[in-house]
Protein backbone atom coordinates (compact mmCIF):
# COMPACT_ATOMS: atom_id res chain seq x y z
CA UNK A 1 0.00 0.00 0.00
CA UNK A 2 1.74 3.59 -0.95
CA UNK A 3 2.23 6.47 1.48
CA UNK A 4 -0.54 8.41 -0.04
CA UNK A 5 -3.61 5.25 0.30
CA UNK A 6 -2.67 4.85 3.75
CA UNK A 7 -2.47 8.82 5.10
CA UNK A 8 -6.01 8.62 3.55
CA UNK A 9 -7.00 5.40 5.37
CA UNK A 10 -5.32 7.15 8.80
CA UNK A 11 -7.05 10.46 8.14
CA UNK A 12 -10.64 8.34 7.48
CA UNK A 13 -9.92 6.99 10.76
CA UNK A 14 -9.55 9.84 12.73
CA UNK A 15 -13.32 11.60 11.40
CA UNK A 16 -14.53 8.01 11.93
CA UNK A 17 -13.07 8.41 15.57
CA UNK A 18 -14.99 11.88 15.44
CA UNK A 19 -17.92 11.45 14.11
CA UNK A 20 -18.61 8.23 16.55
CA UNK A 21 -18.24 10.55 19.80
CA UNK A 22 -20.67 12.87 18.64
CA UNK A 23 -23.11 9.99 17.96
CA UNK A 24 -23.02 8.98 21.41
CA UNK A 25 -23.50 12.37 22.66
CA UNK A 26 -26.56 12.57 19.87
CA UNK A 27 -28.02 9.12 21.74
CA UNK A 28 -27.49 11.20 25.14
CA UNK A 29 -29.66 14.39 23.40
CA UNK A 30 -31.95 12.05 22.32
CA UNK A 31 -32.98 10.82 26.31
CA UNK A 32 -32.93 14.16 27.32
CA UNK A 33 -35.19 16.09 24.43
CA UNK A 34 -37.45 13.06 23.48
CA UNK A 35 -37.62 11.03 26.70
CA UNK A 36 -37.44 14.32 29.28
CA UNK A 37 -34.52 13.16 31.34
CA UNK A 38 -32.46 16.20 32.28
CA UNK A 39 -28.56 15.24 32.39
CA UNK A 40 -27.08 15.39 36.11
CA UNK A 41 -24.08 17.19 36.61
CA UNK A 42 -21.87 13.67 37.12
CA UNK A 43 -23.73 12.85 33.39
CA UNK A 44 -22.63 16.09 32.15
CA UNK A 45 -19.10 16.05 33.41
CA UNK A 46 -19.13 12.24 31.45
CA UNK A 47 -20.73 13.81 28.24
CA UNK A 48 -17.62 16.38 28.24
CA UNK A 49 -14.93 13.68 29.61
CA UNK A 50 -16.67 11.66 26.32
CA UNK A 51 -15.64 15.29 23.67
CA UNK A 52 -12.80 15.35 25.27
CA UNK A 53 -11.20 12.19 23.68
CA UNK A 54 -12.67 13.39 20.75
CA UNK A 55 -9.77 16.63 20.79
CA UNK A 56 -6.95 14.56 20.19
CA UNK A 57 -8.40 12.92 17.19
CA UNK A 58 -9.04 16.33 16.01
CA UNK A 59 -5.42 17.26 16.32
CA UNK A 60 -4.46 13.60 14.07
CA UNK A 61 -7.23 15.24 11.61
CA UNK A 62 -5.63 18.43 11.37
CA UNK A 63 -1.82 17.83 11.64
CA UNK A 64 -1.13 14.12 11.15
CA UNK A 65 -0.65 11.70 13.46
CA UNK A 66 1.37 12.20 16.54
CA UNK A 67 1.92 10.37 19.91
CA UNK A 68 0.76 13.14 22.26
CA UNK A 69 -2.61 13.80 20.42
CA UNK A 70 -3.11 10.19 21.22
CA UNK A 71 -1.81 11.14 24.53
CA UNK A 72 -4.47 14.11 25.19
CA UNK A 73 -6.94 10.91 24.21
CA UNK A 74 -6.04 8.79 26.80
CA UNK A 75 -6.11 11.27 29.91
CA UNK A 76 -9.80 12.25 29.06
CA UNK A 77 -10.89 8.42 28.66
CA UNK A 78 -9.00 7.75 32.34
CA UNK A 79 -11.13 11.23 33.41
CA UNK A 80 -14.38 10.00 31.85
CA UNK A 81 -14.17 6.57 33.23
CA UNK A 82 -12.98 7.73 36.78
CA UNK A 83 -16.20 10.19 36.27
CA UNK A 84 -18.53 7.12 35.32
CA UNK A 85 -16.73 4.74 37.78
CA UNK A 86 -18.04 7.37 40.67
CA UNK A 87 -21.69 7.66 39.65
CA UNK A 88 -21.69 3.41 39.33
CA UNK A 89 -20.53 3.60 42.67
CA UNK A 90 -23.20 6.06 43.59
CA UNK A 91 -26.12 3.64 42.63
CA UNK A 92 -24.47 -0.19 42.58
CA UNK A 93 -26.59 -0.77 45.54
CA UNK A 94 -29.67 0.77 44.56
CA UNK A 95 -32.45 -1.76 42.59
CA UNK A 96 -33.96 1.24 40.77
CA UNK A 97 -30.82 3.26 39.47
CA UNK A 98 -30.51 7.07 38.16
CA UNK A 99 -32.00 6.99 34.41
CA UNK A 100 -33.37 4.70 32.32
CA UNK A 101 -31.13 1.75 31.00
CA UNK A 102 -29.85 1.01 27.92
CA UNK A 103 -29.88 -3.14 27.14
CA UNK A 104 -30.03 -3.53 30.28
CA UNK A 105 -27.37 -1.18 31.37
CA UNK A 106 -27.58 2.17 32.69
CA UNK A 107 -25.97 5.57 30.98
CA UNK A 108 -23.25 5.82 33.42
CA UNK A 109 -22.27 1.88 33.42
CA UNK A 110 -22.40 2.55 29.37
CA UNK A 111 -20.00 5.35 29.79
CA UNK A 112 -17.73 3.61 31.76
CA UNK A 113 -17.76 0.52 29.27
CA UNK A 114 -17.24 2.89 26.67
CA UNK A 115 -13.95 4.68 28.02
CA UNK A 116 -12.43 1.26 29.25
CA UNK A 117 -12.73 0.41 25.56
CA UNK A 118 -11.34 3.94 24.07
CA UNK A 119 -8.82 3.44 26.74
CA UNK A 120 -7.83 0.18 24.94
CA UNK A 121 -8.13 1.19 21.42
CA UNK A 122 -6.35 4.39 21.61
CA UNK A 123 -3.93 2.25 23.01
CA UNK A 124 -3.83 -0.26 20.01
CA UNK A 125 -3.99 2.57 17.47
CA UNK A 126 -1.42 4.58 18.88
CA UNK A 127 0.86 1.64 18.74
CA UNK A 128 1.47 1.39 14.72
CA UNK A 129 4.14 3.63 14.18
CA UNK A 130 3.95 3.93 10.25
CA UNK A 131 1.32 6.72 10.50
CA UNK A 132 4.05 9.03 12.50
CA UNK A 133 6.07 8.67 9.30
CA UNK A 134 3.73 9.35 6.56
CA UNK A 135 4.03 12.55 4.58
CA UNK A 136 1.07 14.52 3.80
CA UNK A 137 0.11 14.41 0.34
CA UNK A 138 1.46 16.98 -2.20
CA UNK A 139 -2.01 17.40 -3.71
CA UNK A 140 -4.32 16.25 -0.79
CA UNK A 141 -7.64 15.11 -1.93
CA UNK A 142 -11.01 17.51 -1.85
CA UNK A 143 -13.04 14.68 -0.72
CA UNK A 144 -10.94 13.79 2.09
CA UNK A 145 -10.63 17.18 3.19
CA UNK A 146 -14.44 17.56 2.67
CA UNK A 147 -14.84 15.02 4.89
CA UNK A 148 -12.34 16.19 7.18
CA UNK A 149 -14.54 19.54 8.07
CA UNK A 150 -17.62 17.66 8.00
CA UNK A 151 -16.47 15.83 11.01
CA UNK A 152 -14.71 19.12 12.15
CA UNK A 153 -17.84 20.89 12.12
CA UNK A 154 -20.17 18.43 13.42
CA UNK A 155 -18.05 18.38 17.00
CA UNK A 156 -17.79 22.04 17.18
CA UNK A 157 -21.89 21.91 16.42
CA UNK A 158 -22.47 19.37 19.34
CA UNK A 159 -20.46 21.13 21.86
CA UNK A 160 -22.20 24.30 21.36
CA UNK A 161 -25.41 22.47 22.01
CA UNK A 162 -24.55 21.21 25.03
CA UNK A 163 -23.00 24.43 25.87
CA UNK A 164 -27.05 25.68 25.16
CA UNK A 165 -28.41 22.73 26.84
CA UNK A 166 -25.95 23.34 30.19
CA UNK A 167 -26.91 26.92 30.44
CA UNK A 168 -30.78 25.99 29.92
CA UNK A 169 -30.62 23.91 32.26
CA UNK A 170 -28.28 25.54 35.09
CA UNK A 171 -28.70 28.73 34.45
CA UNK A 172 -25.42 30.93 35.45
CA UNK A 173 -24.79 28.96 39.08
CA UNK A 174 -24.05 25.56 39.78
CA UNK A 175 -26.08 22.74 38.45
CA UNK A 176 -28.27 20.74 41.19
CA UNK A 177 -27.89 17.52 41.87
CA UNK A 178 -31.48 16.36 40.60
CA UNK A 179 -32.58 18.40 37.79
CA UNK A 180 -36.35 18.26 37.14
CA UNK A 181 -36.79 21.40 35.23
CA UNK A 182 -34.76 23.71 33.27
CA UNK A 183 -34.05 26.89 35.06
CA UNK A 184 -33.74 29.03 32.31
CA UNK A 185 -36.64 27.92 30.50
CA UNK A 186 -38.60 27.78 33.63
CA UNK A 187 -38.18 32.20 33.93
CA UNK A 188 -39.86 32.81 30.61
CA UNK B 1 -20.62 29.08 40.20
CA UNK B 2 -21.60 26.99 36.98
CA UNK B 3 -18.22 25.35 36.85
CA UNK B 4 -19.66 22.44 33.93
CA UNK B 5 -20.64 25.29 31.64
CA UNK B 6 -17.36 27.32 31.89
CA UNK B 7 -15.73 23.62 31.41
CA UNK B 8 -18.02 23.11 28.09
CA UNK B 9 -16.64 26.66 26.78
CA UNK B 10 -13.10 26.18 27.68
CA UNK B 11 -13.76 22.37 25.75
CA UNK B 12 -14.92 24.65 22.91
CA UNK B 13 -12.34 27.41 22.57
CA UNK B 14 -9.50 24.59 22.79
CA UNK B 15 -11.57 22.29 19.91
CA UNK B 16 -11.77 25.55 17.73
CA UNK B 17 -8.73 26.72 18.32
CA UNK B 18 -7.15 23.55 17.35
CA UNK B 19 -8.25 23.67 13.69
CA UNK B 20 -6.14 27.30 13.38
CA UNK B 21 -2.73 27.04 15.95
CA UNK B 22 -1.77 23.37 17.67
CA UNK B 23 -0.11 25.09 20.54
CA UNK B 24 -2.48 27.49 21.79
CA UNK B 25 -5.19 24.38 21.55
CA UNK B 26 -3.18 21.96 23.37
CA UNK B 27 -2.45 24.99 26.17
CA UNK B 28 -5.86 25.46 25.84
CA UNK B 29 -6.68 21.84 26.08
CA UNK B 30 -4.82 21.59 29.43
CA UNK B 31 -6.18 23.98 31.26
CA UNK B 32 -9.73 22.74 30.26
CA UNK B 33 -8.20 19.30 31.80
CA UNK B 34 -7.34 21.13 35.07
CA UNK B 35 -10.63 22.76 35.69
CA UNK B 36 -12.52 19.96 34.53
CA UNK B 37 -10.70 18.54 37.38
CA UNK B 38 -11.41 20.35 40.26
CA UNK B 39 -15.17 20.45 39.45
CA UNK B 40 -15.32 17.02 39.52
CA UNK B 41 -13.72 16.59 42.95
CA UNK B 42 -16.09 19.54 43.84
CA UNK B 43 -19.28 17.53 42.50
CA UNK B 44 -17.72 13.61 43.74
CA UNK B 45 -16.74 15.02 47.21
CA UNK B 46 -18.39 17.99 48.23
CA UNK B 47 -22.36 17.63 47.11
CA UNK B 48 -21.96 14.03 47.15
CA UNK B 49 -20.46 12.60 50.41
CA UNK B 50 -17.62 10.03 49.68
CA UNK B 51 -15.79 8.11 52.09
CA UNK B 52 -12.77 6.47 50.89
Amino acid sequence: MNDTRLYTLFTLKHGIEIIGITLIILAAFYYQLFQGELPCPLCLLQRLGLLAIAFGFVLNLRYGAHPAHYGLSLVAAVFTGAIALRQVSLHVNDPVGFGSTVFGLHMYTWVFVVAVIAILYIALVMSDARQYTLPPPSQPSPALKRFSLIAFVLLVLILFANIASTLLECGLVECPDNPEHYRWLSRL
Amino acid sequence: MPGILIAFCLLFAATLTAWFHRRAAIGLFLVFMLFSLLVFLHHASDSLAIHL
